[in-house]
């Protein structure tokens, strides 16, 4: 069984063998895996392979993994009575196979139960995934996979009325179409509004594309390659978003929060045509973008944890400046590959103290991953059968980072004393190969060398400045490439290629031609990010809704299908959307009782759901899961508190001591937290909501109430 | 010895007393896992085809003597075994009975096909279990300590149940891949 054998296998068979393990099969199940096991020969194979495999868990616990091999030392029946800690007794297991399992406990095994799992920090890329909920659609109720609605049913059970949170649902039972009235003022008479014209112009605007390297030109490039891909596939796209949709979208891809009511009002009241081309240059020199790409690369570079000895603010004041001065990113990628001094000193060099370990063999794979798309990990130790990295350029990029030191200095105060030390990064003068071993044992020796071109390995020749040039040289170098690739997966919900950062022969991407011509206009454009952005942010595909009709529902990555971006996929916000999107909501920062710094408060916060690890690509798992309840229960309480409290600053101290009428409220609290205006169904249960709450305790409580079931709703914590 | 369906098959049994000698013994208890496993993909219940196997085990050792050394010990004891499984789907045949006499005869025979296979699977997966993530291997763990499943898990963690699955699934998944690959790569490479 191959790789290949097994992902051709639908995913629908990995969900009834996932039923079977956990008797939950039904018989109708039963029958289509039956239908699956006995029709192809794969799937019959991968049967057996996954039973056994659950078996072996099952066995290995109560036996130990060497339960198929033990030698019994001693005839069973005396062994019988002699082992105080049968395992299998627990079980409820009797008769012979106690006997056999004492045998093994005479002949020197041990029986923990948790014998095979050894835990230690050995652990590879490949099988880092997480539980991230980007599968989750919220419109996809009628024809969701078995694994949609399974995630969906992870979001908390709303303890709240239910029409909040499962609009579309009940919008689609009424009988209205699934772009349906999305709120009384816009959607319901699109034709005559601005907002819709605008996106109609922005989308049909430059029929014939014209690579002249304009904003326009490139744009019309992008919708000519992905309407050409609809055409063929047969796809119709998504209608295109309406204001509030695309407005919230727009807000948390480039800015990292959920817009502010006013701000909201205000857009929607526009009527001006360029009105999305204006806000996106207003996003753009908006203090809080430098703020969210800052915590995005962070993020890649350095991960969450606190468990590194890095100076994680001096990188973040590097990220700031570069990106608050829109720096090239193939000069952002040269410091960082080439940064020396100290880490407080020059922010830089913090990407590199922070992977250095172990040979720098982090280093290695992850700046390949982060800067380059292509994941090498495996190549450290063997050649790897579906990547054109060979285990010889694993080590010969690796011996770029041989000469790199990482020293202690000592920091002293103005009287002389020392204070505290300082990681810094120098460079050794040496020269040289670099070993490695073979799988077979053998030692082989290798030069730095990248993508074919070698340098001097003599000890003057700086290997890491080198490289720096060598990365980012040339019309369409990697750098380029995957960078594109990696903030088109940043606005779209997917990349050319899944995974964004494992690109490759092995992996080709969907749309290879755009992503080549993006890359190449990227790199003309002198790498300016903010380009970068506007060509996606400005894109037909981009205006259009997340929600999908009969015609483009199999356009949906998670299914394995190669993404034709005919509509935006959704997306769970990240831990720093959520907490930042909630403040924004709530004002809960506002008070007079919220004091101290907002980026180290949302760091401490985030500090509960990180947890790293030593491994080859320093890996660390994030058990953050887009849900609003995990998020306002671990908030520390304080803050909690005030999300909710009616303080003086608060969202809803203004509602609630505003005069508006009551319908007027329900409207702004709705925009606050959905950034929509809400359906006539949704106002009219909200207002029997908000008089019960308030009769049944206290004025502000039934508003308290709404506000909560908002906040509890799986629409606010996604991004669509 | 008091229960009351290893009673039934008493008169099949022979004499219990009869020891058997050290080899057999080895063969005997070399071959568990390999049977447990093969009953189960025919059963495919944990706890069904613990006590198929409780009562092979029975039958095998009270044949020990018709064993003759050097011929194929799991192919004997596999032949009980499938006389076993074959009893179980009678007594269960009354009430749910999940898959069809083809599949299950498809599947064994398969299983004996692809037993190399699978003998290779098993010890790659003690590597990749190695290489899990901490929560992950924590998680797995839980499930599969003794008399558990994903449903008690879920509510010692206190999570909903479908969330659990999710998670065990998912992680099980990643095991099955990290098998696979490592055995293609340790083709590739040998």
């Amino acid at each position: 069984m191959t790789p290949r054998d097994i992902s051709n296998l639908s995913p629908e068979f990995f969900e009834l063998l996932e039923a079977l393990c956990e008797d939950r099969l039904d018989n109708p199940g039963a029958q289509r895996l039956e239908r699956f096991v006995l029709r192809n020969v794969s799937a019959r194979r991968a049967y057996l392979a996954y039973l056994d495999l659950h078996g072996t868990l099952h066995w290995n616990t109560a036996f130990g993994t060497d339960g198929a091999n033990f030698e019994p030392a001693v005839a069973p029946r005396l062994a019988s009575d002699s082992d105080p800690m049968r395992p299998a007794e627990k079980r409820g297991m009797r008769g012979l196979l106690v006997l056999a399992a004492c045998v093994a406990v005479i002949a020197g095994f041990s029986f923990s139960a948790g014998r095979w799992f050894v835990p230690n920090n050995d652990h590879t890329p490949q099988l880092a995934s997480d539980d991230k909920p980007s599968s989750i659609q919220p419109h996809a109720a009628n024809n969701a996979e078995p694994m949609d609605v399974a995630r969906k049913q992870e979001q908390p059970p709303p303890s709240q009325p239910v029409m909040l949170t499962e609009r579309p649902k009940s919008e689609s039972s009424t009988g209205e179409t699934e772009d349906g009235p999305r709120d009384l003022n816009v959607t319901d008479k699109p034709k005559t509004l601005a907002s819709d014209a605008t996106a109609q112009r922005l989308a049909s605007s430059n029929t014939v594309a014209k690579a002249d390297g304009s904003v326009q030109g490139i744009v019309a490039v992008i919708n000519e390659h992905l309407a050409a891909g609809w055409k063929v596939q047969g796809v119709d796209p998504s209608p295109l978003a309406d204001d509030p949709e695309w407005l919230r979208r727009v807000y948390l891809d480039v800015v990292g929060h959920i817009p502010a009511v006013e701000v909201a009002e205000k857009f929607l009241a526009d009527r001006d045509l360029r009105k999305r081309e204006k806000l996106l240059d207003t996003l753009l020199d908006d203090p809080a973008y430098i703020r969210n790409w800052t915590v995005v690369w962070t993020n890649l570079l350095i991960g969450r944890s606190d468990s590194r000895d890095v100076n994680r603010a001096a990188l973040q004041k590097f990220l700031r400046e570069s990106f608050a001065k829109n720096r090239p990113w193939n000069e952002m990628v040269a410091e960082f590959i080439s940064a020396e001094g100290s880490f407080d000193q020059n922010g830089a060099t913090n990407f590199l103290l922070a992977h250095l370990n172990n040979q720098a063999v982090p280093a290695t794979a992850i700046t390949a991953k982060i800067f380059l798309g292509r994941q090498i990990g495996c190549t450290q130790c063997h050649d790897h059968p579906f990547n054109d990295w060979k285990q010889d350029a694993f080590w010969s990029f690796n011996s770029f980072f041989q000469q790199t030191k990482v020293a202690r200095v000592d920091r002293s105060d103005t009287t002389g004393k020392m204070k505290s030390q300082a990681s810094a990064l120098e460079t050794k003068h040496v020269g040289g190969p670099t070993h490695f071993e073979t799988r077979r044992g053998l030692m082989q020796v290798t030069y730095p060398k990248f993508e074919g071109t070698s340098i001097n390995d003599d000890a003057d020749t700086n290997r890491r400045n080198e490289l720096a040039k060598l990365m980012t040289l040339g019309e369409k170098p990697l750098v380029a490439e995957s960078f594109v690739n990696r903030i088109w997966d940043h606005f779209f919900g997917c990349g050319f290629t899944r995974p964004v950062d494992d690109m490759g022969p092995h992996n080709p991407p969907s749309h290879p031609e755009l992503l080549d011509h993006l890359a190449r206009e990227f790199v003309a454009s002198g790498y300016d990010c903010k380009q970068l952005i506007r060509w996606i942010c400005l894109s037909d595909a981009y205006q259009r809704s997340s929600r999908f009709g009969k015609s483009n529902e199999q356009d949906n990555p998670e299914t394995g299908a190669s993404p034709l971006f005919s509509r935006v996929y959704v997306k769970g916000m990240t831990a720093e959307q959520l907490y930042d999107s909630l403040l924004v909501a709530t004002g809960a920062d506002k008070t007079p009782l919220a004091t101290g710094d907002h980026d180290r408060r949302r760091h401490e916060w985030l500090q509960q759901f990180v947890h790293a690890f030593q491994t080859d690509e320093n890996d660390e798992s994030i058990t953050f899961e887009s849900s609003i309840t995990q998020a306002l229960l671990m908030m520390n309480s304080d803050l909690t508190q005030q999300a909710l409290s009616t303080d003086r600053g608060t969202f809803l101290e203004k509602l609630v001591n505003s005069r508006d009428p009551e319908a007027e409220k329900i409207r702004r609290l709705c925009l606050a937290t959905l950034t929509r205006y809400p359906t006539p169904k949704e106002l009219q249960s909200l207002r029997r909501f908000v008089h019960e709450g308030a009769t049944l305790r206290s004025n502000p409580a039934g508003w308290q109430d709404a506000m909560w079931a908002y906040l509890n709703s799986s629409e606010f914590v996604l991004v669509h | 010895m008091s229960e009351p369906h290893l009673s039934e098959s008493a008169d099949e049994i022979g004499s219990l007393d009869q020891v058997p000698n050290a080899e057999f013994v080895q063969l005997f208890t070399k071959s568990q896992r390999r049977l447990f496993l093969f009953i189960l993909a025919q059963v495919s219940s944990l706890t069904d085809a613990e006590e198929i196997l409780q009562d092979t085990n029975v039958i095998i050792w009270s044949k020990c003597h018709q064993f003759q050394l050097g011929t194929s010990f799991f192919a004997w004891a596999g032949k009980i075994a499938t006389y076993e499984i074959l009893k179980y789907r009678e007594k269960k045949r009354a009430g749910r009975l999940q898959f069809s006499d083809e599949f299950i005869s498809t599947v064994a025979a398969e299983a004996i096909e692809l037993n190399d296979e699978l003998e290779q699977r098993r010890e790659a997966l003690s590597e990749c279990l190695r290489r899990l993530k901490a929560d992950d291997l924590e998680l797995i763990q839980a499930r599969y300590a003794p008399g558990e499943n994903g449903l008690k898990v879920a509510e010692q963690l206190g999570r909903p149940a479908n969330s659990v699955y999710q998670s065990i699934g998912r992680i099980r998944k990643v095991l099955f891949d990290c098998v696979t690959r490592r055995l293609t790569a340790a083709a590739r490479t040998t």
